[in-house]
């Protein structure tokens, strides 16, 4: 198990639009194990390359159905909105409120390039169109609406700070 | 992207805490809605709602879980049967809730706590249940019908009778209200009220105690304005009502020996209008910054705060205090409606080790009064053995009782008679014997017990 270094706002990495993946490779096929692993350890539901520095157009995605890897992932459908809290791990303790398209329709190739359609009600649509983002250069902080909150209290951070 | 945040799951966190690690209710729960302070409000209410009836009917809802699934409640591993339990509640007690939401939120939540294998049993049993419900007749047993362990039940009938008994166990499963008392010193409760109308805060009358009131409609305490100014504090009625019989004479000293968070200490001295001296003590720093951070609030300049316990006997304090206020640590039988899981975790031995706790504080303090002073002497139980028993023993030690006859407000004396002789002539007879106790169902507040005795 390898962990990457998560990218945090600020860091130019997570404003760059990434390149679209040729060939699967063993370097990608690590990338995407780290990514999962990254994604794990971090207890988030979604992780995209550039939020680990590399500037490519891959995703993982588990919503608790189990992982989901995307390469070169295009939005073909949407219908419906829900508005909810929101949060990336690149934005740590923060959380908002971001209306989102309720269903998505997505197409991506998996990691043998085979392309797929998946499609994804709520929390996976939310993640779907998230993370998706990523790949263009945009965080949700661009979408909430009001404020963007702390979802740690005072003692939690103390708590990491002492670790 | 990181996990959204769902009401149900902190819900279940906090339950997890409760009944697997013995945590308190009403602590984990601040905590919580603190943490998500920027959720919505009816989102906070539902939280609050949901955790808080789960605990309260964990013995029906358990007996309605193994009625339908073929593994015992208690078999369970912890993770699910709290989050049966939570989800059954939702089925039983809040309409608003469509069943199929709840059978998928815990299906959903079931399989985001890796136990996908039982997400089918979940469903199966909660869908099972839901078709059920309409048929199923809980059985006349209070213990199942009220949520309460028979021991409770049985130590309650004893004590009180079988008509108080009901009256008891279905006042604990009402609505708590919450209640204030005017800063009198430095406000007319009608100019108050006024101003808490004004912003659509919910005021109204409080039963039994003239300069008190009830509050609803507010999002938070500390946001309301004449709070932070000191001009009300909050306290429930019983603990008011504790004041009103102590009612301490002008220029009095009071020495409160279990004070935190200081509310019998705050109404002592509003009552004695500023003047006199209150000296209000708790065991540790803890908890006497609470009473500090009240009384600074309020700005009275006559309540003096000290860190001591009150096991350890202080020869300096002999014969001080024109009145002592012991309101002493009790196993809070009365504010079961507050505290849901106090029922759960009652036993004969920690009362016998509470008593024990009392009767040594007892032994330390009751010198502090000066001869032909009072001791004022409360509990938050409904329990004979720390409560009346415990008056017998402080007058053991050269005290009489003093008849509180004429201190029992009306409202008091016309709900006992409304709620049956029984409970008329109980309040009559143990009021001329300087006791009263208060009997949620009977009373509109928490159960509650004080006496006032004369040192001789």
């Amino acid at each position: 198990m390898a962990l990457r270094q998560i990218r945090t706002i600020g860091d130019p990495c997570l404003n760059k639009v990434c390149r679209e993946v040729d060939e699967v490779n063993e370097r990608t096929l690590t990338l995407i194990d780290d990514m999962l692993d990254t994604m794990y350890e971090a207890d988030g539901v979604g992780l995209a390359a550039p939020q680990v520095g590399v500037l490519k157009r891959i995703v993982v995605i588990d919503v608790g159905d189990g992982p989901i890897v995307m390469i070169n992932p295009e939005i073909l459908e949407t219908s419906g909105s829900q508005t909810g809290s929101e949060g990336c791990l690149s934005v740590p303790g923060k959380a908002g409120n971001v209306t989102r398209p309720n269903y998505v329709k997505a197409k991506a190739y998996d990691e043998e390039m085979n392309e797929y359609i998946i499609e994804g009600e709520e929390l996976l649509a939310r993640a779907i169109c998230h993370e998706l983002a990523h790949l263009d250069g945009h965080l949700y902080t661009e979408l909430v609406e009001g404020d963007l909150v702390d979802t740690e209290s005072a003692e939690d951070k103390k708590k990491k700070h002492r670790k | 992207m990181t996990d959204t945040i769902n009401e149900r799951e902190i819900a279940l966190d906090i339950l997890m805490e409760v009944n697997e690690k013995e945590q308190y209710i009403h602590v984990l729960l601040n905590e919580a809605l603190r943490k998500y302070q920027y959720l919505e409000k009816n989102e906070r209410a539902f939280i609050s709602r949901l955790v808080k009836g789960t605990m309260e009917r964990r013995l029906t809802l358990d007996y309605v879980i193994n009625q339908v699934s073929s593994v015992r409640v208690n078999k369970m591993k912890p993770l699910i049967r709290n989050l049966m339990r939570m989800s059954v509640y939702q089925m039983m007690y809040m309409e608003q809730v469509p069943v199929s939401a709840v059978c998928n939120e815990a299906v959903k939540l079931a399989k985001k706590r890796k136990f996908n294998n039982l997400s089918g049993f979940v469903n199966g049993v909660l869908r099972n249940i839901s078709r059920q419900l309409p048929q199923m007749e809980l059985p006349d047993d209070y213990s199942i019908k009220y949520s309460v362990p028979q021991e409770l039940v049985d130590m309650l009938t004893q004590a009180y009778g079988e008509e108080a008994v009901k009256l008891i166990l279905e006042s604990f499963l009402k609505e708590r209200t919450v209640s204030a008392v005017t800063n009198t010193v430095r406000i007319s409760k009608k100019e108050l009220v006024e101003r808490l109308t004004a912003q659509g805060i919910t005021v109204k009358d409080a039963p039994y105690v003239k300069d008190a009131f009830i509050l609803s409609d507010y999002n938070y305490l500390d946001d309301i304005q004449e709070f932070g100014e000191g001009l009300f504090n909050i306290q429930d009625i019983s603990s008011m009502l504790a004041g009103v019989i102590a009612a301490p004479d002008k220029d009095s000293t009071v020495l409160d020996v279990c004070a935190a968070p200081g509310g019998k200490s705050i109404f002592a001295s509003l009552m004695m209008g500023g003047t006199g001296r209150v000296i209000s003590r708790d065991v540790s720093e803890r908890k006497t910054e609470q009473i500090e951070e009240n009384v600074e609030r309020l700005g009275l300049g006559n309540v003096t705060v000290e860190v001591a316990d009150a096991v350890m006997h202080n020869e300096v304090d002999d014969e001080r205090a024109d009145m002592l206020l012991a309101d002493l640590p009790c196993s809070g039988l009365g504010i079961i409606g507050r505290k849901p899981d106090i029922k759960y975790n009652v036993s004969k031995d920690k009362i016998t080790g509470i008593v024990s706790l009392q009767r040594s504080i007892l032994d330390s303090v009751c010198s502090y009064v000066k001869h032909g002073g009072y001791i004022v002497y409360s509990t938050c139980t409904l329990n004979p053995q720390e409560n009346e028993e415990n008056v017998r023993y402080i007058k053991s030690k050269g005290f009489e009782t003093v008849d509180i006859s004429e201190s029992l407000p009306d409202g008091l004396i016309e709900d006992a008679k409304k709620a049956g002789d029984v409970f008329y002539d109980k309040l009559v007879k143990d009021a001329a014997d300087g006791m009263l106790t208060l009997i949620p169902g009977v009373y509109e507040c928490d159960g509650f017990f004080v006496a006032k005795l004369k040192r001789i």
